[in-house]
């Protein structure tokens, strides 16, 4: 039982007993996700790279780590901030979080007041933070100081294809990709979760993974490509002008889609901005209405930047709207045939309501 | 949108508390009132319990306190005109009318609609064949099961699927008449009683499912087909235990995301195939124990005792919401009160755990080993929210009021740990503590004998480590807080411990605000977790603190709920601020709009004294939540608080059987013969000096728990075996003259220490010897001579002024032979006072918050002048109320009434009559007094006197009548032919005999002493096994008769209640 700290970039600090792997001053902007289940999808998610989570809900580790349920090859986030740690035994063929976070060399603190670090980013901001021991506290707060924002991070290359994948195995638990496929997508992974990968699978269709590098040119020559679909992933999207720019290169000549920063990138290649949020929106229980139908989803979502309504183009309407703050949610061009969207149609964690937007996907890319 | 087509509209309560049926809908009918008022349609409401919120003047724009029968509604159709009906709000009851007031064409005769759920879906999700094809069309599993609508298609079901057996009849309120068939020769004879209880004589057979994991989900959808999960529930207990008698936590804890989504998108997916498009529904799940198959157990599309609960667990008020969307709203127009920041479809994320520990008495309704199953148990149920299990699950049965400091080993002289362990009990969960603390570590294996996944069993390993760690000390500040956070009280850590703690630690508060602190939230509620950061401030001295009555038990349940809430309300209209400290998730005082500030927390002293340093306050009323105050009340003076009202020495001359005995002495009042005995020796010396029978009981108790009449010494040696029986100079037992044939009375009053105003006297039906909780009783008194009332009121007077009450007074007196006597004196909220209240138009909550506030009865105009008294007249007529019992849920317990508590609710009959007002207290109890048919008469030798005119009057009134020999030859000397039926000793056909083959109508049988206890008791059961209407006593009798005959002139009258204060 060894104690650590939390220090923020704005000076509070947070007590919690350290467990997983042993702590060396990581750092990382301070997120938190208000999700019940799904501590394993969370921790996998490439999207949380380079981000501390941590989860508002406060048992974690109660049904321990299955084979079946990560969302990429292992955690993907620096380190993990949760109330209180399951110890006891788990149910056979699972490992103990404990164990898994030790393995994969990631630090977690427990005991930790989840509630007031909820409330004290509610309130400042997420923001930067850093995990220390007593000890190394002058270390750290230096470290801390001079540690860059997520504004200025590329987070991206640590967790993205480093050259095209055809229909990549996603393992045991997943869908394989179809015999005989009715479309084929070109994926430029940022850091896709497998599930979206998944629900394209079992939907019929191929996809081709992409580094984030590539170019309008060489997608636009690859062939037999149904429509170019961009992925979810960290950081900033207003970092990405080289992706902006192969987006908008083949808008108006492929179908263009996109989840999460896939939806951000679109955005801005229609022309539009992205902004920063003051806490973003991490969870499994938001509600987005679509405009079309007027129904609304309980949806996931993990995201800290969003489209600015004002800044889009008139051409440009928009599909789903955050229910509660009024946040855009998805976007579509028809005449373009261009649709994305913010939040995470295929969960992992979180309800599965608005998976059929995948249906949508697939009718229209072609 | 705003459906316009419906303009007033009808909504349906559910009548008396009964086991499985108790005040959660009172808060859900409540909040449905209020969600349709504020909507601008005119609401009627039907409800015949008055001891509920609901029917409290003001809160319904037409209030309808009367049975729960088509007849009744249709005359309300007829009186008031609403346009539809909300079937969803009170519970099984409400449902099964509105379906019978659809099959039978009423509704269409009126053009009255059906919100809420549909006739269709009802019978889609109620009728378990139905249900079960949809499943399998959904593609989900089911138990595997067969209908029976006799005893050969059960057989026939039973050659495929293997024993065990769950046997369910279908449309009955918490799974009443259900059963589990282990052995063959049990499979018949439970095949056969559920074949009776079921209104459609419909059972379900299917395969038992004991021992997996159970798993519910509080589901709403609404017409756009938006669905959201509000909560989550995990059953701690396995399956087999029915769920509102099992320990719960929310949200579910032990499945990952991809086992929970599964269940979720089922959830939505029976709704949308049932058909519930503008409410609420809980759906419920079982996994098996490797988690390789799920099975859907079932759905209620209503609101619920779970749906309640996850009201309060989560902060998502589903009633509220439910009623919106039944008047055409959707999710996402709907504002979420709490956050005032988001809208109603959305699903509440919670950052801390809720555990709710059901209530049992087990000794009123004891239970064997084994004895929990399909069929609900409990009385009641306790919420306590914390940041762990751990903590959470302590604070549960700390406020479960059931002598259990926190998660506690059992008492292994008393109970047979390992039998426990084995068996649905109650008790399994700490028998599995038992067992760890006994040095069990293989927690594979325990959770193979007992079901508890490991998850649960591990949080019990955590609790042993800490207790050891606790008693090995030494206790540090660490420790200590270690310990608050695991959720320990004070008291149980002292137990662990004879080292010193460190300096008490207050807890943290923390909101409950439905987003896991992604929102401000504008109205939360409040639980406290240690070693945290606050949240908010303090209300100030301003406030002022109202300790409600915990978890529902006999005795003590929603009648003080009520008076906290209506307390909660005058003081806010009066500009104090309230807040309430409760932990029963089924009240409207647990609702968040109900006072200023809630706190969901135990009520022990330690947490009271929390709060009132934590908001910087300390007035505490102490007067309205029963006995449940008043015992912490002493502990909470002497650590600063005030008590509001009556002082404590006042309260301890009223509850202190040696100081009363003085008061009435210096008072010069006149009581029963009275004595305290500290030894066995001395019960029985007292007993002869004061002559038999004898009433005896413990001190301090409520509902008159282990009280017990001797009439003879064996008497004696029967109450010094009782187990819960304890004799000590410190607990001494009292022997009291016990007034035979006496008469009593209620009465209930406010005071401001100077005057006294009277709401009303009750005049119980019963004679002496009943519980006052138990016997029907009637406002205004309807046979007593206008001395012995000028006496009683004068009494009253004579007392407040002494006490110096200052506030809420119930007094009981007995009158025997024209002498009055006092009984006792409680200088507090009583049972009654709603019942009054409603009944006198005058509400006396109310009443005593402005006295407490320094209006005094004068300046209030309920008093014209100081130092006087006035009385409340009953402004219905005839007010008769009935106790309600739960008698069918336990096959084995005697339905005799006596001097322990055994009602769990009430109802009320109005009439200009006094038989209008009994008949419709008889019909809104279920008591199916007969128009014609055969009586049986048994009464003891005292009875022979006063039996004869009403078996005369019986006669006359069409039924032939059926006497024991005894009373048989006594009624021929009066004239009275009656046709001899034997005593169940005597041999066959005997009184049993007819009952059984629904040859009885109507049966009075009066207590034959000791000596042939044993067949009274086979006939009383066997009635309400068989539902045929008895009487214990001559005068209830003689009130069946009048009620006879108005019931005989087939009118059916409704009388509304008038609205607003008579003041």
């Amino acid at each position: 039982m060894r104690k650590a700290i939390l220090k923020l970039r704005d000076g509070k600090e947070f007590e919690g007993i350290a467990f997983g792997a042993p702590i060396s001053l990581e750092a990382g902007e301070v997120v938190f996700n208000t999700g019940i289940p799904g501590y394993q999808e969370i921790l996998t998610d490439p999207s949380y790279n380079g981000q501390i989570v941590m989860l508002t809900s406060p048992m974690i580790g109660n049904y321990g780590i299955s084979a079946e349920d990560n969302e990429s090859s292992g955690i993907k986030a620096t380190a993990l901030l949760i109330r209180k740690l399951y110890r006891g035994p788990v149910m056979e063929g699972r490992i103990p979080l404990d164990r898994y976070l030790a393995d994969a060399g990631i630090p977690a603190l427990e005991q930790l007041d989840t509630r007031a670090l909820t409330l004290h980013l509610r309130e400042h901001g997420s923001q930067n933070g850093i995990l220390f021991y007593p000890e190394d506290r002058k270390e750290a707060e230096e470290k801390l100081a001079a540690f860059p924002l997520i504004t200025e991070r590329d987070l991206i290359d640590g967790v993205s294809v480093k050259e095209p994948v055809e229909n990549p195995f996603l393992g045991s638990g997943f869908a394989t990709a179809p015999d005989k496929p009715i479309r084929h997508f070109a994926l430029v992974d940022y850091g896709i979760k497998r599930s979206i990968i998944d629900c394209l699978y079992r939907r019929g269709a191929a996809v081709t993974l992409l580094p984030p590098s590539v170019t309008a040119e060489e997608i636009l020559a690859m062939k037999g490509i149904d429509a170019l679909f961009l992925s979810n992933g960290p950081g900033d999207p207003a970092l990405l002008a080289d992706a902006v720019r192969m987006a908008r290169e083949c808008i108006g000549r492929l179908p263009v889609q996109g989840i999460c920063l896939g939806h951000q990138i679109i955005t801005m290649a229609l022309g539009g901005r992205t902004v920063k949020m003051k806490f973003g929106h991490h969870g499994s229980n938001h509600p987005v209405r679509d405009c079309l139908s007027g129904r609304t989803f309980v949806t996931a979502q993990n995201h800290g930047f969003m489209s600015d309504r004002d800044s889009l183009p008139v051409n440009v309407s928009i599909w789903f709207v955050n229910a509660n703050d009024g946040s855009v949610e998805g976007l579509y061009e028809d005449s373009l045939n261009v649709r994305s969207v913010q939040f995470h149609p295929e969960a992992a964690p979180g309800p599965e309501e608005a998976e059929a937007i995948f249906d949508t996907f697939m009718e229209h890319a072609r | 949108m705003r459906r316009d087509d419906i303009h007033h509209i009808l909504v349906i309560g559910s009548g008396p508390i009964v086991i499985g049926q108790a005040c959660e809908f009172d808060y859900s009918g409540n909040q449905a009132v209020r969600a349709l008022k504020e909507e601008g349609y005119e609401v009627s409401l039907i409800n015949p319990n008055p001891a509920t919120v609901m029917t409290t003047p003001s809160i319904a724009d037409h209030i309808f306190l009367e049975p729960l029968k088509k007849e009744y509604i249709e005359r309300i159709f007829d009186q008031v005109g609403p346009d539809a009906i909300l079937s969803t709000m009170g519970g099984q009851t409400a449902l099964n009318l509105t379906m019978e007031l659809e099959k039978e064409g009423i509704l269409k005769k009126y053009g009255v609609k059906v919100i809420g759920a549909s006739a269709e879906a009802i019978e889609k999700a109620e009728d378990r064949g139905i249900f079960k094809d949809i499943m399998t069309s959904l593609g989900y599993e089911s138990a595997r099961s067969g209908i029976a609508r006799s005893v050969e298609e059960a057989l026939a079901v039973k050659e495929d699927i293997p024993l065990p057996l769950i046997i369910r009849p279908s449309f009955t309120l918490g799974g009443m008449g259900g059963s589990i068939a282990e052995k063959e020769e049990d499979f018949i004879p439970l095949v056969e009683k559920a074949l009776e209880v079921s209104p459609v004589h419909e059972i379900l057979i299917e395969e038992s499912l004991i021992g997996w994991r159970e798993f519910e989900m509080e589901v709403m959808r609404d017409s756009k087909d938006n669905a959201i999960i509000v909560c989550s529930i995990e059953n701690i207990d396995p399956m087999g235990v029915h769920t509102g008698d099992s320990i719960t936590i929310a949200p579910i804890q032990t499945l990952s995301n991809d086992e929970y989504q599964r269940m979720r998108t089922a959830s939505i997916e029976i709704l949308r195939a049932v058909g519930v498009d503008c409410g609420g529904s809980n759906v419920q799940f079982a996994l098996s124990p490797d988690h390789s198959r799920m099975v859907v157990i079932e759905m209620n599309p209503r609101v619920s005792r779970s749906s309640a609960l996850a009201s309060k667990a989560t902060g998502f008020p589903i009633a509220r919401i439910s009623a919106k969307l039944a008047v055409g709203y959707t999710l996402d127009e709907v504002q979420n009160e709490i956050t005032g920041a988001s809208v109603s479809c959305f699903e509440p994320a919670l950052d801390y755990v809720a555990v709710k520990v059901p209530r049992f008495e087990l000794e009123k309704f004891p239970l064997e080993a084994a004895a929990l199953g399909t069929q609900m148990r409990s009385v009641g149920e306790t919420l306590a929210l914390g940041r762990t299990a751990l903590e959470a699950i302590n604070k549960a049965f700390r406020s479960s009021e059931q002598k259990l400091e926190g998660i506690t080993a059992l008492d292994k002289s008393r109970y047979d740990s390992d039998l426990l362990l084995r068996s649905a009990h109650p008790l399994r969960y700490l028998a599995a503590y038992t067992a760890i603390k006994d040095g069990e570590t293989d927690l594979g294996k325990l959770s193979r004998i007992t079901g508890f996944d490991i998850y649960f069993l591990s949080i019990l390993m955590e609790m042993k480590e800490l207790e050891d760690e606790i008693a090995a000390g030494p206790m540090t500040d660490g420790l200590y807080l270690k310990a608050k956070k695991a959720g320990l009280s004070d008291k149980h850590i002292r137990t662990l411990t004879d080292e010193p703690l460190p300096e008490h630690i207050i807890p943290a508060r923390h909101y409950v605000d439905t987003c896991a602190g992604e929102f401000e939230a504008l109205t939360p509620y409040c639980y406290t977790s240690y070693g945290e950061e606050d949240e908010g401030t303090g209300l100030g001295k301003d406030a002022v603190i109202i300790l409600a009555s915990g978890p529902n038990r006999i005795g003590q349940g929603l009648e003080f709920d009520t008076c906290c809430t209506l307390s909660s309300r005058a003081f806010r209209k009066h500009g104090r601020k309230t807040i309430m400290v409760n932990s029963n998730p089924e009240t409207v005082s647990t609702d968040y709009n109900t006072s200023d500030r809630l706190y969901i927390e135990p009520l022990t002293a330690e947490t009271v004294l929390d709060i009132m340093r934590k908001e910087g306050t300390r007035d505490v009323v102490v007067q309205l939540g029963g006995q449940t105050p008043l015992n912490m009340a002493a502990e909470l003076e002497r650590n600063g608080a005030h008590i509001v009202g009556t002082s404590l020495s006042s309260i301890d001359r009223t509850e202190d059987r040696g100081l009363f005995s003085e008061l009435v002495k210096e008072l010069g009042l006149r009581q029963p013969e009275n004595r305290s005995a500290s030894s066995i020796d001395e019960i029985r010396e007292k007993a002869e000096e004061i002559g038999f029978p004898v009433l005896l009981r413990p001190s301090f108790v409520l509902g008159g728990r282990a009280m017990f009449i001797a009439y003879d010494e064996s008497g004696l040696d029967e109450f010094i075996a009782k187990p819960e029986v304890t004799i000590s100079p410190e607990s001494p037992v009292l022997v009291d003259q016990f007034l035979e044939d006496a008469f009593e009375y209620d009465l209930d009053a406010v005071s401001d220490g100077e005057s006294v105003y009277i709401g009303g006297i009750l005049q119980h039906i019963e004679a002496a010897g009943i519980h006052s909780g138990d016997s029907a009783a009637v406002f205004p008194p309807y046979k007593s001579k206008p001395e012995i009332l000028a006496q009683m009121r004068e009494w009253t007077l004579r007392l407040a002024k002494h006490l110096s009450v200052k506030g809420l007074m119930n007094i009981q007196f007995a009158e025997k032979d024209g002498k009055l006597y006092i009984i006792e004196v409680n200088p507090r909220g009583s049972r009654t006072v709603p019942f009054i209240s409603k009944s006198s138009g005058v509400d006396l909550v109310e009443a005593a918050v402005r006295v407490w506030l320094g209006e005094d009865l004068v300046q209030q105009g309920l008093v014209r002048e100081r130092g006087s008294w006035a009385e409340g007249r009953c402004i219905m007529g005839w007010a008769v109320k009935e106790a309600v019992f739960s008698f069918d849920r336990f096959q084995s317990v005697d339905p005799a009434l006596g001097p322990e508590m055994r009602s769990t609710g009430e109802v009320v009959g109005y009439g200009r009559t006094f038989g209008e007002a009994y008949a419709k207290s008889q019909a809104a109890a279920a008591n199916r007094l007969p128009t014609s048919g055969r009586v049986i008469i048994s009464v003891n030798s005292k009875d022979r006197g006063t039996i004869a005119p009403i078996a005369r009057s019986l006669q006359e009134l069409g039924f032939s009548l059926l006497a024991t020999k005894g009373t048989a030859r006594d009624l021929f000397k009066e004239g009275i032919l009656a046709d001899v039926v034997l005593k169940t000793q005597d041999g066959h056909p005997n009184i049993v005999d007819y009952i059984r083959a629904r040859k009885a109508d109507l049966i009075i049988n009066t207590p034959m002493g000791f000596h042939s206890r044993k067949s009274d008791d086979d006939i009383r059961t066997e009635a309400v096994r068989a539902h045929v209407p008895y009487t214990t006593t001559t005068s209830a009798a003689k009130a069946a008769v009048e009620a006879i005959r108005y019931l005989q002139e087939n009118r059916f009258i409704v009388r509304e209640l008038p609205q607003g204060p008579r003041r």
